[in-house]
C-alpha cells in the first residue's frame, strides 16, 4: 500500500508540473481570468443599478459553473492521460514496476489540482473585483459574502468529479476529447435541465454543484427563486405565495445528498477508469 | 535453473494484424541480436518481454514471473523503446531520476543512480540540459540511461543505435558487450545487420512474426543445407587449383577469377580437411581462404530474402 501511495504521488507530482507549465494553462487561465474580468466589468458599469448578487450569480452559473469549470477539468484530465498515450511516453510508465491504478489516480489528482488552481484564478478575480473596485453599489446592493462563498463550491467540488469523468473517458476511449465535449456540452445541459423530481439530474455533476451553491447563497434571493422555479418545472409559483424555503426543501436536494451524489459520481468514474485501464493495450499494431 | 527469459508458444495479434506467432525462445545470459526486417515482429517481441503487452496465446516468463501481470518482475527489466518522446521540459537528469524513483529508490539514491547511468552513457556533461533541446543521439543516450538506472537483469534495446554518431555508436557497442559480460541478458533489436554483428554473434531471426532461426551465426549457417557454402581461395595459379578442387567430393561448382577461385561447397567439413592437405602439399601458392557467405548478411539473406 505504501509503495502504491508513493508511486501515485510520484505520478501526481510529475503530471502536476507538466500540466501546470503546459500551453493549455495559458489558454484556460486566460479563459477563466476572462470570466473574472467580465464580472469585474459588470460590477463596474452596472454595479450601481442592479444588485451585485444577481449580477454575479446568474452569469457565474451559466458561464463559470456550467461551462468553464467542466470544460477546464475535463480537458485537463483527458489530456493528462491521452497525451501520454499519443506521445507514447506512457510506455515508460507502463514498464515501471508500478500498478496502473497509480498512473490513473495520479493523473486524475494532478488534473484536479491544476484545474482547481486555474478555475480558482478566475473565481478569485471575479470576487475580489467586488471587494476592491470602486463600485458605486448602493446600500444593500453589494455582493454578499454568502453568495460569493457559495460559488466557491464550484471551484472546490466541481473539478474533482469532472476530472474523474475525464480520466475515465481518456483511459477508455481513443476519441476521449469528443466524448468529453459531448458530456460537457450535451449531457450535462440536457440532463441538468430536467425537472429535479425526475431523478435524471443525479446523473450529472452540475446539478450537485448547483445544489451546493443554491443551499449556501441565501442572500441571492432572486437567483434562488429562479433556480428553484426552474427545478420545479413551474410547480413553485412565488407570485401565488409559495414559500421559497419550502420549495427548496421539496425540489432541491440537501447538501448532504449533493455531496453523496458527487462522491458516488467520482467514485464510479474512477472505478470504471481503473477497471477499463487495468489490462487495456495502449500499443498500436506495428508499422509495416 | 531456468533461463531468465522464456517464451512458450507466444502469439500476439493487434486486432486482425499479426504481431508474432508461436514463438518459442529461451535466452540465457549474454547479448542477443534480434533481427528482422521492418514489421517482422521485433518490437512486439520486446514489448512482450517487457510486460508492456500481454500475449494473445502462450506465456512469457522473466525470471520465472509474468512481466505483464506482476509489476514486481518489471524491477528486473530495463527497456529502451524505439519511441523518441519524453517529457520535453525536464532535464535528462531529472527525467532519469524520476524514473528511478518509480523503481522504488529514494530521492538521494535515485539521483546518484541517474547521474551514474547518464555518465555511463556519455551524458555526464549534458545531463542538466532540457531534453527538448537535446540532439537525437543525446536523447537516445538518455533513454538508455533510463533503461540502465535500476541495474536490470534483462535489458531490452529496440533499435538503440538510431541517431547516434560514429563515436557514440562505437561507445555504445562497447557498452552493450560489457553489459552482456556482466551476467545480464541483453536483447538488441535491429534491422541493420552490421550493427548486430558488432555486438554479438548470437542472433534470433524473426520474419513475418515467426522465429526463423536462433543461435550462433555459424550454427545457423550450417542449418541452411540447401545453400552451398561459397568459399574464396586466393592463390598464384587458380587454374591448377581449380583442377585439384574439382577432384574433391561435395563440390557444387567453381568460378575462376584473376588470382582467385570461388568454390561452391556442398559439405564444408570434408572440403576444408582436403583443402588443408592440398595446401600442405604446396605448389599451388594458396594465399588466403575466406568463406563468402558465413556472415550475418548472407545468413539473413538466405533465410529471409529467399
Amino acid at each position: 500500500m505504501i509503495a502504491w501511495i508513493r508511486a501515485t504521488f510520484l505520478i501526481f507530482t510529475q503530471a502536476f508540473g507538466s500540466l501546470l507549465l503546459s500551453k493549455k494553462t495559458l489558454f484556460f487561465g486566460a479563459m477563466n481570468l476572462g470570466y473574472g474580468v467580465l464580472i469585474a466589468l459588470l460590477f463596474f458599469f452596472a454595479g450601481d443599478r442592479a444588485r451585485q448578487d444577481s449580477l454575479f450569480a446568474f452569469p457565474s452559473l451559466f458561464v463559470f459553473v456550467q461551462i468553464l469549470v467542466p470544460l477546464t477539468a475535463v480537458y485537463y484530465s483527458i489530456s493528462a492521460v491521452r497525451e501520454e498515450i499519443a506521445e507514447k511516453t506512457l510506455t515508460f510508465l507502463l514498464t515501471a514496476p508500478i500498478r496502473r491504478s497509480s498512473i490513473w489516480i495520479g493523473k486524475w489528482a494532478a488534473a484536479t489540482a491544476v484545474s482547481t488552481l486555474v478555475i480558482g484564478l478566475g473565481y478569485l478575480c471575479a470576487v475580489s473585483s467586488a471587494l476592491f473596485l470602486p463600485v458605486a453599489a448602493r446600500e444593500g446592493r453589494a455582493l454578499h459574502g454568502s453568495t460569493s462563498m457559495a460559488f466557491a463550491w464550484a471551484v472546490v467540488a466541481g473539478p474533482v468529479a469532472y476530472a474523474a469523468m475525464g480520466t475515465f473517458l481518456a483511459v477508455r476511449f481513443r476519441r476521449a476529447m469528443l466524448a468529453g465535449a459531448i458530456f460537457v456540452f450535451s449531457w450535462e445541459g440536457f440532463a441538468g435541465s430536467t425537472p429535479a423530481n425526475s431523478g435524471v439530474r443525479d446523473l450529472t455533476v452540475v446539478d450537485s454543484v448547483r445544489t451546493l451553491i443554491l443551499r449556501d447563497a441565501d442572500s441571492a434571493r432572486r437567483f434562488r427563486r429562479e433556480m428553484v422555479s426552474w427545478a420545479s418545472a413551474g410547480e413553485f409559483r412565488p407570485w401565488r405565495g409559495d414559500s421559497l424555503e419550502e420549495a427548496l426543501e421539496e425540489f432541491i436536494p440537501s447538501k448532504e445528498e449533493a455531496w453523496k451524489t458527487l462522491a458516488w459520481f467520482t467514485g464510479i468514474c474512477l472505478l470504471l477508469a481503473l477497471l477499463s485501464g487495468a489490462g487495456r493495450d495502449y500499443e498500436t499494431a506495428p508499422k509495416e | 535453473m531456468s533461463p531468465p527469459l522464456i517464451f512458450e508458444r507466444v502469439s500476439r495479434w493487434y486486432g486482425e494484424v499479426l504481431g508474432v506467432s508461436e514463438i518459442d525462445l529461451e535466452l540465457e545470459e549474454g547479448v542477443y541480436g534480434l533481427l528482422g526486417v521492418n514489421g517482422a515482429g521485433k518490437s512486439t517481441l520486446l514489448k512482450l518481454a517487457a510486460g508492456l503487452i500481454a500475449p494473445s496465446l502462450g506465456s512469457v516468463r522473466v525470471l520465472g514471473g509474468d512481466p505483464h501481470a506482476d509489476p514486481g518482475i518489471r524491477r528486473s527489466i530495463g527497456i529502451c523503446p524505439d519511441v523518441d518522446r519524453f517529457y520535453e521540459g525536464m532535464t535528462g537528469f531529472a527525467w532519469v531520476a524520476h524514473m528511478a524513483r518509480l523503481f522504488g529508490f529514494d530521492r538521494r539514491e535515485a539521483g546518484r543512480r541517474a547521474a551514474a547511468a547518464l555518465d555511463r552513457c556519455g551524458m555526464a556533461e549534458s545531463m542538466t540540459k532540457k531534453i527538448g533541446a537535446c540532439s537525437k543521439g543525446m536523447r537516445q543516450r538518455i533513454k538508455l540511461a533510463r533503461a540502465l538506472v535500476h541495474d536490470p537483469v534483462l535489458l531490452l534495446l529496440d533499435e538503440p543505435l538510431t541517431g547516434l554518431d560514429p563515436v557514440g555508436r562505437d561507445a555504445f557497442v562497447r557498452l552493450v558487450r560489457e553489459l552482456g559480460r556482466g551476467g545480464r541478458v541483453v536483447v538488441v533489436s535491429s534491422h541493420v545487420l552490421g550493427e548486430v554483428e558488432e555486438m554479438t554473434n548470437r542472433i534470433v531471426l524473426i520474419h513475418q512474426g515467426r522465429k526463423m532461426a536462433s543461435g550462433g551465426i555459424a550454427e545457423i549457417r550450417g542449418q541452411c543445407e540447401d545453400r552451398p557454402h561459397r568459399v574464396e581461395i586466393r592463390c598464384a595459379s587458380p587454374r591448377d587449383l581449380a583442377r585439384e578442387v574439382l577432384a574433391m567430393e561435395g563440390i557444387g561448382g567453381i568460378e575462376l577469377h584473376e588470382g582467385r577461385i570461388v568454390v561452391q561447397v556442398l559439405s564444408p567439413g570434408g572440403f576444408f580437411e582436403s583443402l588443408t592437405r592440398l595446401g600442405a602439399r604446396g605448389g599451388l601458392g594458396i594465399e588466403a581462404v575466406q568463406p563468402l557467405d558465413a556472415d550475418l548478411e548472407a545468413v539473413f539473406g538466405y533465410l529471409v530474402r529467399s
